[in-house]
């Protein structure tokens, strides 16, 4: 009953900020659907917790998505360090989860390019509109490496956006199984 | 100060997230996965004890080297692995599993690979040198993908099954930007992809049937101390998880294959889609 209720609790605090912590999800996978298993991995772990956490748990499932995302970027970077090898060329394009998207985009495309940890900073302080200070407390850094991070990641994304006017061109497609963890 | 690079970019992760909404029951079904994750940890701690019990007589037999005497069980350590493998292979435990398995045909002696994975040929050309093939696997549905040993992408197959005895099989070629799509049985060039339907887990089980696999001590693979099983020259040697008792990795000195399990997640389970890249003409079946 008390796990119920918990999950009652639950979906009362995703109505009222659910819709946000997917969208960070989203921009931190990379895709909705790797977004929507980032969430819900992360909801299973606030559940764990939920009798222990005092107040509002968003604090507390926000600094966990961040850690997923960068556990599970290191994953796939070890990954595809196995896989080297199998890097494909331009024709698997198909299973670029950008593919279909607005192309408008771009930025946010070629965010994707980016080191974990300044992709990371890039999302706290730019689509959550976070503080250096709060980003280095969600991301468990200190502000000194939020300010540099940010710093190189805007600077390559600069770089990138000028070295490619056309979005199609400057994509490095993720292989297919970019999401195996 | 805010850039305009800062600015285009705060727009930019707004639009591309504008549409994104949390879809309905989202917690139940997190609050449901995390209650089968605690009934599996149970059911895990309680086969844990016996798997610590098997571990504990692998490591003694194997610092003695007494697996053939009498102080170590051997028949029955090797029996109760295989059986926990058969077991963990069986279909019913690998509804909920997504297999991922990358083959990689090892060079020989000269350098070149010992084997080909897979050729395509037909009216549209030809499509070698496969050496690295990643498939995917669940509840039926097989996909793979032949690459080179640059990494070059050959060609995909997809076998959906249709009913008790058909298959929708979807191959794309990569080489000559063509695809193809048929149903049927198996039969004819679809040898190789009727092939990789029958699966690794069916395979492996058969494999341990055989009698001849012996438990050989634990080996450290992608950092899971495996159970080691070794049969004769011309078996393949099987690394398990010693908790799960599922493959980890299995291989000859020309052959490896490496092994994971995942969740059916919506992402994990995309990657048995078969997309038709923009551009590619259909062509007629190759058979």
């Amino acid at each position: 009953m008390e796990a119920e209720q918990a999950a009652a609790d639950l979906e009362r605090f995703l109505a009222d900020r659910g819709d946000h912590l997917l969208r960070t999800a989203v921009l931190l996978a990379g895709s909705r659907e790797a977004g929507e298993d980032l969430l819900q991995t992360g909801l299973e772990r606030l559940l764990r917790r939920w009798s222990a956490i005092e107040g509002n748990p968003e604090g507390y499932l926000r600094r966990t998505l961040y850690h997923l995302a960068a556990d599970r970027w290191r994953q796939q970077r070890n990954w595809r360090r196995q896989v080297w090898l199998l890097r494909p060329g331009l024709e698997a394009s198909a299973a670029d989860p950008f593919a279909q998207l607005d192309l408008r985009d771009s930025l946010v495309r070629l965010l994707m390019q980016l080191p974990p940890r300044q992709r990371a900073v890039i999302v706290a302080r730019y689509w959550e509109q976070l503080s250096e200070a709060e980003s280095a407390q969600v991301l468990g850094i200190s502000v000194g490496t939020v300010k540099s991070s940010a710093a190189r990641g805007l600077r390559r994304l600069r770089e990138l956006s000028e070295a490619s006017r056309d979005p199609r061109e400057a994509a490095d497609p993720e292989p297919a199984w970019g999401h195996v963890t | 100060m805010t850039t305009d690079l800062e600015t285009r970019l705060s727009a930019d992760m707004a639009r591309f997230t504008r549409d994104v909404r949390v879809p309905a029951g989202l917690a139940l079904k997190a609050w449901r996965h995390n209650r089968r994750r605690r009934a599996t940890l149970r059911a895990a701690i309680a086969s844990g004890t016996a798997a610590a019990l098997v571990a504990g007589a692998i490591a003694t037999a194997g610092a003695t080297g007494a697996f053939s005497s009498a102080s170590a069980p051997p028949i029955q350590t090797t029996a109760y692995v295989v059986k926990q493998v058969d077991k963990a292979l069986a279909p019913a435990n690998l509804a909920n599993l997504v297999g991922v398995e990358r083959t990689v045909f090892l060079p020989g002696k000269n350098g070149e690979p010992a084997e080909y994975v897979g050729t395509s040929t037909g009216s549209q050309g030809t499509c070698n040198n496969g050496t690295t093939l990643l498939q995917w696997e669940y509840r039926g549905i097989t996909k793979l993908a032949v690459y080179t040993r640059n990494g070059h992408h050959l060609f995909d197959w997809r076998i959906l099954p249709t009913g008790r005895s058909s298959t929708e099989i979807t191959q794309v070629i990569y080489c000559n930007h063509t695809w193809w799509t048929d149903t049927g049985t198996r039969t004819g060039a679809w040898n190789m992809a009727s092939g990789a339907a029958v699966g690794w887990p069916p395979r492996i089980r058969a494999w341990l049937s055989s009698g001849v696999y012996r438990v050989a001590g634990h080996q450290v693979v992608d950092g899971i101390n495996t159970v080691k099983l070794t049969a004769t020259e011309q078996q393949p040697t099987l690394w398990v998880n010693p908790v799960t008792y599922l493959p980890v990795r299995s291989g000859t000195p020309q052959v490896q294959t490496d092994y994971q399990w995942l969740a059916p997640t919506r992402a994990h389970l995309a990657l048995l889609d078969q997309p038709i890249p923009a551009g590619f003409t259909r062509v007629p079946a190759d058979t």
